[in-house]
C-alpha cells in the first residue's frame, strides 16, 4: 500500500497554517494582557473598602460632631457619589475585561488547534507485542489498584462514619429550655399532651365533638348582654367552624374571588391579621360548582399551634404561621364535587393531612398529608370513595394515632406516619357528610336517614366490614351534622331537630326527642351536657343521660350553622356575620 | 514546552481575578435614593428552551453522522467548538446533560417537584443516541468535555489499572449525586460543576481553583472530569457496551499495524488478546468464583458503611443543618448565630416541628445510604469479576465503553488514509 504522505515541515509552511499559529500567538498575548490589568483591579478590588476612605471616613466623625452642618454633609454626599463612580467604573472595567479574556483565550485555543489539525499525527510503531502472560499481567493489576481503591473508599467511609458520630450526638443535645416549645424533646412530643387544652380543628382536637375543658359558660344571652365577652365582625360569608389554638381564634371566609383566613384576638376579638390564599389563576380552570348551600369556605381550617392551614372548595391550600406569614400555599385543582367540596383539614404533629374525595366514581379521590412547615408532600394514598363531605380525624389508640376517614362505601383507618391503610370496613353509602367518631374503642359512622354503624377499633387490618363490626342500628340519621358520644350514649342530630340517643354497647335506641330547632351544627358534648346548637342562634343544654332533659337555653341574635369551638372557660361561635366569645365577662 | 509554561501562566493570571468581590454598602445617610426591591429574575423565556432542545437534537444527530460516517476528527472539533460556545457560553452551561441527573433524581423522588420538559429532553437525548451511535454526544456536544479537550496538549498515558481504578469515583460521585438530589438537599453536580465557572465569567474562589485545576490537569491528562468523575458518563459508559452502531478505527479489516495503538489519549484502544492457557483459564474460573461469592459481601459492607454515613450526609440538607446548629445554641454548645438560625428564630416557628422535620429527613438519608452503599458494593465486585474474565480479540478496537468518538484514531490508521485517498481521488474524477 502506498500513500501520498505530506512532511509536516512543508505543512508548516504553508501561510494558512503560519497565520493561524500567529492569531493564536497575538490572542494569547493579549489575554495575558488582559489577564494581568484584571489581576490588578481585582487585588485592588479585594484590599480596598470603597466606603471606608480616610478622607470619607474623617467627614463622617466631623459630622456626628456637628450634625447641623449642611455643608459638611454635602461635602459627604459628593465625595460617596464620587467614591461610587469610580467603584462602578472598576467593576465595569472587570466585566469588559472579563469578556475580553475569555474571547481572547477562545480566540488562541481555537486557531492553535486549528493549526495543529493540519499536521499529521507521526506515526509510532510501539516495541513489545501482546501475550497472554501480559494480559494476565495486566488483569492482576487492574484487580490490584481496584481493590486498593475500594479499601481507600473504605476506610474514608469509616473514618468518616466513626467521627460522624460522636458529631451527631453532640449535635442533637437536651437543649437548655428557652421555651416550653423548644424544650420539649423529640422523643418525648404527645400530640395527646399538646392538644390536651387546644380546639385545633372540627370538633375538636379529636374531631369528636367532646370539650374536655373546664368552666365552659352554660347560659348567655345576647340580648341581655350576659356572658358576651366579645363580638367581631367576619369580613367574609363560610360554613366553616372557628378553630382555637392558645390565644388565637381562626376560621376562614370565601367568595367566589377571594379566600381569606382570619386570625382574632381570643382575649378581645380584634382582627389580628388575615391571610390570603390567592385563587389560583391556572389558565382555563373551570369555575367550581359550588351549592350555595355549601359555599367556598365550608372546610374548617387546622392548626398545631406554630401554623394554621386553610382550605377552599376550590381545592386552594394555604399555610401561615401564627403571625399571618403565607409559608407555602398549593393548588390541587378544583375537586370533582357534586355540592362543593367540604371537607375540613386535620394536623397532625407536623403534617396537615387532606382528604381530597372527589368524582362521582371511585378513581380520583385520595388523602395526603403535607409537611406543615414547606408544603411538600410527605405522603398520598388513593381512597377507594367518590366525593364525599366527611372530615379527616386523628385519633389516639392503644397502638399509636390514626386517621379515621369515612366514605361511600368505606370506613378506613391510616397510618399517619406513612398514609397507609390500616383497616376498612365496607358499610356506607351514597353522599356522606356526617363524620365518623370514635368512642370507648367503638368507630361509629352513620348512613344518613338509614343506620348508625359501630366498628371495634382493635380489629386485625385489612377488611373488618364482617369481623370487627360491634352492632349496627336503624333510626333517622341525619344527613349533616355528626354524631357525639360521652362512652356510653350515642347521639344524633337531624336538621328538623329530631334529636336520637343510642346505646353505645349495643346500638339499640335509648330516647328520641323532637326539638324545636332547624340544626346544622353538629352536638356538642361538655362534661355531662349536650350543647345543641340551632339555626336562629339558640342553643338548647341538655342533660346527656338516658332520658332527654332539658337544663336550659341560650341565644345570639344571629343566625348559626357553625359548631361551635372551646377554650378554657371560653365558648366561640361563628353567626353568618359574626364570631361571637362567650363566657365570663371580667 | 514553553508553549506550556505560557498556557498554564495564563491559567494563573486568570484566576489571580477571581479575588475581586463585589461589596458596596448602602448610603449611610438619608436621601431621596429609593433602594430597589430584591426581585427574582423572571424565568426564561419558553423560546430559550425550545431552541436549546432543537440545537441539541440537531447536535446529537451531526455528531454521530460525523463519527460514524464522515469519520473526520476536523469536524468533530468544529462541532465541539460550537457546543462549547453555544451551550457553555451562550446557554452559560445549564441546562446541562450532566446536571439533569440531579432533576431526574429529585423528580423521582418527590412528586411536588414538575420536572421541566426541556431538562427531561436534556437528559434523555443523548441516552437514546449513545443507544444507537456511540458517545457522539461526548465526543463534540457536551460542553464540559469540548472545554477539556481543546486543551489536552501533551496526553500522558494513564496505566489501563489506575485508570479502571479512579473510575469508582464517578460511581460514587453518581450515587452521592441522586441522593442528595432524591433527599432535596443539593444539586451536587451542578454545585461543584468545574466549568460553570468559565461560563458564567462568575464564580467563588473554591470553584474558580477547581475549574483552572481541572483545566491544568488536562493539558496532560485527556479529559479527566469525564473519565474519572462525570456520573452522566457512567450511564453513557453501560449504554455504549450495547449501542447498535460504533465508532470503529479502521473503516475496512484491521492490518494489525499498530500505528493506532499510541493514537488514543483516553487509553481506549484495546490491544488484541489471544486466549489464556488452559491452566490460566482454570485460575480465572477459581478467580471469579471467589469474586462472586464475595460479591454480596462488598454489598453488605456498603450498605453498612452507607447507613453508617448518614447522619454526616443528612449534615447537607439545610433543614438538618439548622436544626443541628439551633440545638446547640440551645445547649450552649456554639457561641452567636448564623444567618440562618438567627432568621429561624425571628421567624418564631416552632423548634419541635423543625426537629421533627430533620428526622424525618435523616431517615430518608438512612435508607438512601443504605441503598447507595449497596448498590456502590456490587458495582465494585461487579468490576473485580469483569477484570478476571478472559477476553479474546483478533483487532485493534475502540473500547465499547470508554470510546469517547473524538475521531483522533482515524487519521492514524493506513487503511482509513487509503480511503480518504480513493475518495478524493473519486470525487475529483
Amino acid at each position: 500500500m502506498t500513500m501520498d504522505y505530506i512532511d509536516n515541515t512543508q505543512i508548516k509552511m504553508r501561510p494558512l497554517y503560519q497565520g493561524l499559529m500567529g492569531c493564536s500567538v497575538v490572542a494569547a498575548v493579549l489575554g495575558v494582557v488582559a489577564a494581568v490589568l484584571l489581576a490588578v483591579a481585582g487585588y485592588q478590588i479585594r484590599v480596598t473598602d470603597p466606603a471606608q476612605t480616610d478622607l470619607l471616613q474623617k467627614h463622617k466623625e466631623q459630622l456626628q460632631a456637628r450634625p447641623s452642618d449642611q455643608a459638611l454633609a454635602e461635602q459627604i454626599r459628593d465625595l460617596d457619589a464620587r467614591v461610587r463612580r469610580n467603584e462602578l467604573r472598576r467593576q465595569q472595567f472587570i466585566h469588559t475585561g472579563t469578556i475580553y479574556l475569555a474571547g481572547s483565550i477562545v480566540i488562541a485555543a481555537v486557531c492553535f488547534i486549528a493549526a495543529r489539525s493540519m499536521l499529521n499525527p507521526a506515526p509510532v510503531v510501539p516495541t513489545g507485542d501482546t501475550c497472554p502472560a501480559e494480559q494476565i499481567q495486566r488483569a492482576r493489576q487492574t484487580r490490584l489498584a481496584v481493590t486498593v481503591t475500594l479499601a481507600l473508599l473504605g476506610a474514608v467511609g469509616l473514618y468518616a462514619a466513626l467521627t460522624a458520630r460522636p458529631k451527631q450526638t453532640a449535635s442533637q443535645p437536651q437543649p437548655q429550655p428557652q421555651s416550653a416549645a423548644e424544650s420539649q424533646p423529640t422523643a418525648t412530643v404527645d400530640w395527646a399532651e399538646a392538644v390536651a387544652q387546644q380546639w385545633p380543628s372540627f370538633r375538636g382536637p379529636w374531631g369528636d365533638g367532646v370539650c374536655r375543658m373546664p368552666d365552659i359558660p352554660s347560659a348567655w344571652n345576647e340580648k341581655e348582654n350576659k356572658a358576651i365577652v366579645w363580638k367581631s365582625e367576619v369580613p367574609l360569608p363560610g360554613f366553616s367552624s372557628p378553630i382555637v389554638w392558645d390565644d388565637r381564634v381562626y376560621l376562614t371566609g370565601a367568595t367566589e374571588t377571594q379566600q381569606k383566613l382570619f386570625c382574632y384576638d381570643a382575649k378581645d376579638g380584634e382582627l389580628l391579621w388575615t391571610g390570603q390564599i390567592q385563587p389560583d389563576g391556572t389558565a382555563g380552570r373551570e369555575a367550581p360548582h359550588i351549592m350555595e348551600d355549601t359555599g367556598f369556605a365550608a372546610n374548617t381550617p387546622a392548626t398545631n399551634g406554630s401554623y394554621v392551614c386553610a382550605i377552599f372548595a376550590t381545592g386552594d391550600i394555604g399555610c401561615f404561621d401564627r403571625d399571618g406569614k403565607l409559608q407555602w400555599q398549593k393548588a390541587l385543582g378544583v375537586p370533582e364535587s357534586a355540592y362543593g367540596y367540604a371537607t375540613s383539614l386535620a394536623v397532625f404533629e407536623n403534617k396537615v393531612i387532606v382528604q381530597f374525595d372527589q368524582g362521582s366514581e371511585e378513581g380520583l379521590s385520595e388523602i395526603l398529608a403535607f409537611r406543615i412547615t414547606d408544603g411538600t408532600i410527605a405522603w398520598r394514598t388513593k381512597r377507594p370513595t367518590p366525593n364525599t363531605w366527611t372530615s379527616p380525624t386523628i385519633v389516639k389508640t392503644d397502638k399509636g394515632y390514626q386517621i379515621l376517614t369515612s366514605g361511600s362505601p368505606w370506613v378506613i383507618g391510616y397510618d399517619p406516619a406513612t398514609g397507609q391503610e390500616l383497616w376498612k370496613a365496607s358499610c356506607l353509602g351514597s353522599d356522606i357528610a356526617p363524620t365518623q367518631i370514635l368512642a370507648a374503642g367503638l368507630v361509629v359512622a352513620l348512613q344518613p336517614y338509614d343506620k348508625l354503624y359501630a366498628y371495634r377499633l382493635d380489629n386485625t387490618g385489612g377488611d373488618v366490614t364482617e369481623s370487627a363490626k360491634a352492632w349496627e342500628g336503624p333510626g333517622d340519621m341525619p344527613d349533616v351534622a355528626s354524631p357525639v358520644s360521652d362512652g356510653e350514649q350515642v347521639w344524633t342530630l337531624t336538621v328538623s331537630g329530631g334529636l336520637s340517643c343510642f346505646d353505645l354497647a349495643d346500638g339499640k335506641e335509648v330516647y328520641t326527642q323532637s326539638l324545636d330547632l332547624e340544626c346544622h351544627a353538629s352536638p356538642t358534648l361538655v362534661g355531662d351536657k349536650l350543647y345543641l346548637l340551632g339555626q336562629n342562634g339558640q342553643m338548647i343544654i341538655a342533660q346527656a343521660g338516658r332520658t332527654y332533659e332539658e337544663l336550659g337555653r341560650s341565644a345570639i341574635d344571629e343566625e348559626c350553622y357553625a359548631s361551635p369551638a372551646f377554650a378554657p372557660g371560653r365558648m366561640f361561635l361563628r353567626s353568618t356575620k359574626s364570631l361571637y366569645c362567650i363566657g365570663k365577662v371580667d | 514546552m514553553k508553549r506550556h509554561v505560557g498556557w498554564i501562566g495564563l491559567m494563573l493570571l486568570l484566576s489571580v481575578t477571581a479575588w475581586g468581590v463585589q461589596r458596596f454598602p448602602p448610603p449611610q445617610f438619608d436621601s431621596d435614593y429609593q433602594i430597589p426591591q430584591t426581585t427574582t429574575p423572571m424565568p426564561h423565556p419558553p423560546m430559550r428552551d425550545v431552541v436549546g432542545v432543537v440545537v441539541l437534537l440537531a447536535a446529537l444527530g451531526a455528531a454521530s453522522w460525523l463519527t460514524l460516517k464522515k469519520r473526520s476528527r476536523k469536524w468533530i472539533v468544529g462541532l465541539m467548538l460550537f457546543s462549547l460556545l453555544f451551550f457553555g457560553f451562550f446557554r452559560k452551561g445549564c441546562v446541562c446533560s450532566v446536571g439533569s441527573i440531579g432533576n431526574i433524581a429529585l423528580a423521582a423522588f418527590n412528586s411536588e417537584y414538575a420536572l421541566p420538559a426541556a431538562v427531561l429532553v436534556f437528559f434523555l437525548a443523548p441516552l437514546v443516541f449513545t443507544l444507537f451511535f456511540g458517545r457522539g454526544f461526548c465526543a463534540g456536544v457536551c460542553p464540559l468535555g469540548a472545554m477539556q479537550d481543546i486543551v489536552l496538549i501533551r496526553p500522558v498515558r494513564v496505566p489501563e489499572p489506575l485508570e479502571a481504578a479512579l473510575r469508582l469515583l464517578a460511581y460514587l460521585y453518581l450515587a452521592f449525586a441522586v441522593l442528595f438530589a432524591a433527599t432535596g438537599s443539593l444539586f451536587l453536580i451542578c454545585r461543584y460543576d468545574p466549568f460553570v465557572t468559565f461560563f458564567r465569567f462568575n464564580g467563588n474562589w473554591n470553584l474558580w481553583v477547581l475549574g483552572i485545576s481541572f483545566l491544568l490537569i488536562s493539558l496532560f491528562v485527556g479529559r479527566p472530569y469525564c473519565r474519572f468523575l462525570c456520573p452522566y458518563g457512567v450511564i453513557l459508559r453501560q449504554l455504549s457496551r450495547i449501542s447498535r452502531w460504533r465508532v470503529k478505527i479502521t473503516p475496512d479489516e484491521c492490518i494489525q499495524c499498530r500505528l493506532c495503538e499510541q493514537a488514543c489519549p483516553f487509553g481506549a484502544v484495546v490491544k488484541p488478546a489471544k486466549p489464556l492457557p488452559p491452566t490460566e483459564t482454570a485460575r480465572s474460573k477459581r478467580t471469579i468464583a471467589f469474586l462472586i461469592v464475595l460479591l454480596p459481601v462488598l454489598a453488605a459492607l456498603g450498605g453498612w458503611i452507607g447507613s453508617a454515613l448518614h447522619p454526616m450526609l443528612a449534615d447537607a440538607h439545610p433543614t438538618v443543618r439548622l436544626a443541628n446548629r439551633i440545638d446547640a445554641e440551645l445547649a450552649g454548645l456554639v457561641k452567636g448565630q448564623t444567618d440562618a438560625s438567627e432568621a429561624f428564630r425571628a421567624s418564631g416557628q416552632d423548634v419541635q416541628l423543625l426537629r421533627l422535620e430533620a428526622v424525618s429527613i435523616r431517615h430518608r438519608f438512612l435508607v438512601g445510604g443504605i441503598m447507595a452503599g449497596v448498590a456502590l458494593g456490587l458495582i465494585a465486585g461487579g468490576k473485580l469479576i469483569a477484570s478476571a474474565v478472559p477476553v479474546v480479540r483478533k483487532e485493534y478496537e475502540a473500547h465499547r465503553a470508554g470510546c469517547f468518538a473524538c475521531g483522533r484514531c482515524f487519521a492514524y490508521c493506513p487503511v482509513e488514509q487509503k480511503r480518504r485517498i480513493d475518495q478524493s481521488t473519486t470525487n475529483t474524477k
